[in-house]
């Protein structure tokens, strides 16, 4: 962990060298990661790091330094850089740091640290690496190669203090386990994986589900082929379904909000998805792997609704861009050490509907059920929506063929307001997070 | 003769302020050499970058990064055992030289050439080349200079049309300084600069809509290079007619349709459909849909593609590699046939094949991985004109946002940012932004014309492998690919 003290001399040294207010930040990690394949070990890793930023303001102008040099001397210099950078700014009135008043609230206690977590070694991870890629090689004659399994181990430690005195801290660990099996037939090869993270040891499910769940998701690819262009309901199973979710709430980033590149911009009170939906912002999950007591600012952390009945309640802000748009401040500042406080979610959980996927797929009749998609292809600024896709053809509720090269587009307002169901296979151990859905149209391209 | 000063002394001074040296790094490495290890590597590395960006009308962010640290790797069979560290005195280094070396014990044929930390088992190659001369660091540029320019960027595309509504331009600069010290006695310095102007601009129009237009311009190269008022104007520009274009863009059709696609930048698909499949790790564990076909016809007969080193100046360029392999030119298929790998050491060494200068890694805090440099295809004989005209009916691709490839299958996709419907050899409506998906192994069977226009220096790519970041370039003369699936949504 980064001393406060070091952050708390580190900004008294740039208030007497000309910066007005200032925060700074200081992150200590170590971990070890481990992989194995096709039964053996391939690369061990051993990681530490500590470093620390640090921002400045000279009346409304502003400047970032970061470094993981921590020597005294070394990070005065960068104070001096950074205070001389900050006089070329342009003013930014918007931009501040928070006032002691408003960091007044105390942070709510999170246990997000598990000792149990720190007492595993190479070997164990080893072990834990080794049982996910067995399960998954033993699951079925099939799955000939891998990339192989691999588990995580670590602690992470984050230390903030303001000019005006306020200090944070707070501390996790994690730990996870991930297999990434390669199954082959007829020549062709298809490679899916699945894996678990969890703060607690206690928490993390038997690394032999998880190697037998990725075999599953890759053999299931074996023997696809294209299909023609049309239109269909979509079901997005959760893992794909998240990712959609995460473009919709990237959308209601304060920073795109504030400088009109998102489609979303101008929609606060109006209908931006499916009626039933309700969307939090939750920093506060027991647990959780995006929970955190403070935000980047050192705000205490607080629910947020970002929509009610279907209809658009808030943006994800910070103090600047709360400010440049004229909305309520919704304490969602992210802050990495070598950037200004960024904007960025933590849990957003889609509740889950009645039905599993096979009870999706039967209410449904005849569609495609994405398992995956490829490419970063959601323009946020149109609202428009187009990804690489493979999944599985369905008729009359029940699985065809398995379907690659295709794309599955449409606009992604429309696709919103458009999950008409929703499964119960929620996976609640994600920041932004969905179960399976089902969207009433889409466009499908393809050869066949 | 270039009078900037030699990597050597750069890096011999910069270590020096951690009160190391050579001599000290080699016994650490040394220490880290169990029995049973066959050999290793130490990569130190300090570097500096800067970012200055405008963003609604304002210059106001300026950060600045400093990184330093030690990585180190030991190595025994196909096991790999890593450390690092961003604390530099000498017990957290032997500490991360134990842990490195813990994988190793007692396993692997045990060849390394262990010595006593002797300065004198150090030997620098000598005649490096040296594709990147600066006089100084493109960050010894005073602030104000990015600032003025990012100003009058903002400016400039504010004018060139009203409705114009966001400029978004930022200025990153960086400078890498690193050692890479082998257990076989051998060391290199390199000092690294890299420097990039990005300008993206949102045009409304009168009914409301958004459309977004972009350029950038950078290289390995002094910084004034980019902030010239000739840059500036053509950044502008280009990023306002690509906006205003896109304004008046219709919904991309959904289906197979023939593809021309303009030189330069869209080889982006020749990185995600051939490159990374052709990377030596992929390629020694079979998961690569490359794996195993050397000697094989891969492509139509028009297509020559290599992933080039050695072009001075370019975003892809190194002297050497992050294990001191020269950087080269490295030929990946020739007339259609696929003839060679990307290969880093560790899996030259097990493949019996030779190492060809791509074993990079982002900092010392990742492991050395076989990546891209600048991938490029070698041009042809088609005017682009006629390969146009040529074009029934289909789409022109002219720019692109990012790609992704599933290595193993071969599927790829990528994102047109400017493309447009061709009927009858003309080029008709800009398309609205759809996906491209292809299959790698078989997309350049179907490249029926490659122009005489090779374009490969403007790119200025960022390739991830692995949760690591590495610049790279790519680079295509005009090419005709045919059947490929445009992810529209008109049916």
């Amino acid at each position: 962990m980064i001393d406060a003290t070091l952050l708390g001399d580190l900004l008294a040294y740039a208030k007497q060298h000309g910066a007005t207010d200032g925060d700074a930040i200081g992150v200590g990690a170590v971990s070890t990661e481990v992989r194995v394949r096709m039964g053996s070990v391939e690369t061990s890793t051993r990681s530490e790091s500590h470093e620390v930023g640090l921002r400045v303001f000279v009346g409304d102008r502003s400047a970032m330094v970061s470094s993981n040099d921590l020597r005294p001397s070394a990070l005065r210099e960068l104070a001096d850089v950074a205070i001389a950078a900050a006089k070329h700014m342009d003013a930014d009135a918007e931009s501040r740091v928070a006032r002691n008043d408003e960091l007044a609230e105390a942070p709510t206690e999170l246990e997000l640290y598990d000792a149990a977590v720190l007492g595993i070694g190479a070997t164990d991870l080893i072990e834990l690496a080794r049982a996910a890629e067995d399960a998954a090689l033993q699951a079925d004659a099939r799955i000939a190669n891998s990339e192989g399994g691999e588990a995580s181990a670590g602690e992470s430690a984050v230390t903030f203090v303001t000019m005006g005195g306020v200090q944070r801290e707070r501390r996790s660990t994690s730990v996870g386990v991930v297999a990434v099996p390669i199954a082959a037939q007829d020549g062709a090869m298809e490679v899916d994986w699945w894996y678990a993270s969890r703060r607690r040891l206690d928490q993390l499910p038997d690394p032999t589900g998880i190697g037998r769940k990725a075999a599953e998701r890759a053999l299931r690819r074996l023997g696809a082929r294209g299909m023609g262009s049309g239109t269909m309901p979509v079901i997005f199973e959760a893992p794909v379904a998240s990712r959609v979710l995460g473009d919709f709430v990237s959308g209601l980033s304060g920073e795109r909000v504030a400088r009109k590149a998102s489609y979303l911009a101008d929609q606060l009170g109006k209908p931006v998805a499916a009626a039933d939906l309700a969307l939090w912002d939750d920093p506060l999950l027991p647990w959780g792997p995006a929970s955190r007591a403070f935000d980047g600012e050192g705000f205490a952390s607080r629910r947020l609704a970002l929509v009610q009945g279907g209809v658009l309640q808030a943006f994800l802000t910070n103090l600047r861009t709360a400010a440049r748009i004229g909305c309520a401040h919704g304490r969602n500042a992210s802050r990495g050490v070598g950037g200004a406080p960024g904007v960025a979610p933590t849990h957003v959980h889609m509740a889950n509907g009645s039905h599993d996927l096979a009870g999706l797929m039967r209410e449904v009749g005849r569609g495609l059920l994405v398992t995956s998609t490829m490419g970063h292809g959601t323009d946020l600024i149109r609202g428009s929506f187009s990804q690489g896709a493979t999944g599985l053809y369905f008729e009359n509720g029940e699985v065809q063929y398995p379907v690659s090269e295709i794309t599955v587009a449409g606009d992604f307002g429309d696709l919103m307001r458009g999950i008409v169901l929703r499964g119960d296979d929620l996976d609640p151990h994600r920041g932004v997070s969905a179960p399976s859905f089902v969207v009433d149209k889409l466009t499908i391209a393809g050869a066949g | 003769m270039s009078s900037h000063p030699d990597p050597k002394d750069q890096g011999r001074a910069l270590l020096a302020e951690s009160t190391l040296d050579e001599a000290r790094l080699l016994e650490v490495l040394e220490g880290g050499l169990a029995r049973g290890a066959d050999w290793g590597d130490l990569y130190y590395e300090s570097a500096q970058s800067e970012v200055v960006a405008v963003d609604d009308g304002r210059v106001r962010t300026a950060s600045r990064n400093a990184r330093q640290g030690i990585g180190v790797r030991v190595v025994a069979g196909d096991k790999q055992g890593f450390a690092h560290t961003d604390a530099l005195e000498l017990p957290r280094l032997r500490a991360a030289a134990d842990a490195a070396r813990a994988i190793a014990d007692g396993r692997g044929a045990g060849t390394a050439d262990v010595g006593n930390g002797e300065l004198a088992r150090l030997r620098f190659p000598a005649g490096l080349p040296d594709r990147y001369p600066v006089d100084r660091s493109p960050l010894a540029l005073p602030v104000d200079q990015k600032v003025g320019a990012l100003a009058r960027l903002d400016a400039r595309c504010r004018a060139l049309d009203p409705r114009v509504q966001q400029v978004m331009a930022q200025v990153s600069t960086s400078q890498q300084t690193v050692l890479v010290l082998r257990s076989d006695g051998s060391a290199a310095w390199d000092v690294r600069p890299l420097v990039r102007i990005d300008c993206t601009v949102i045009a409304k129009n009168e009914v409301g809509k958004l459309a977004r237009g972009s350029a950038r311009a950078g290289g390995r190269h002094d910084v004034e290079r980019i902030l010239d008022d000739a840059t500036l104007e053509s950044l502008a520009t280009e990023a306002v007619r690509q906006a205003l274009v896109n304004l008046g863009a219709r919904k991309a059709p959904a289906g197979v349709f023939d593809v021309v696609l303009g030189p330069g930048w869209p080889a982006v698909l020749l990185h995600e459909a051939v490159g990374h499949g052709l990377e030596g790790d992929f390629c020694r564990k079979g998961t690569s849909a490359f794996s195993g076909r050397i000697g094989e016809r891969v492509a139509s007969e028009l297509c020559t593609i290599v992933d080039d080193g050695s072009i001075p100046g370019d975003r892809g360029a190194l002297n050497i590699d992050d294990e001191g392999t020269p950087a080269e030119c490295t030929t990946l298929i020739e007339n259609g046939r696929l003839v060679g790998y990307m290969q880093d050491r560790l899996n030259a060494s097990l493949m019996g094949m030779k190492p060809t200068g791509n074993g990079r890694r982002e900092s010392y805090a990742h492991i050395t991985l076989p990546r891209m440099r600048n991938t490029y295809m070698r041009p042809g004989n088609d005017d682009p004109q006629d390969i146009i005209r040529g074009l029934k009916r289909g789409i022109y691709a002219v720019d692109f946002g990012g790609g992704q490839v599933d290595i193993t299958s071969g599927k790829f996709v990528f994102e047109m940012t400017e493309a447009y419907l061709v009927e009858d050899g003309k080029i008709g409506a800009p398309l609205e932004g759809a996906t491209l998906i292809g299959h790698g192994p078989s997309v350049l069977e179907r490249v029926v014309a490659v122009g005489n226009d090779l374009e490969y220096l403007k790119a200025q790519g960022v390739c991830g492998k692995e949760g690591q970041s590495v610049p790279v370039g790519v680079g295509q003369p005009t090419l005709r690919v045919n059947g490929m699936t445009v992810g529209g949504s008109e049916v």
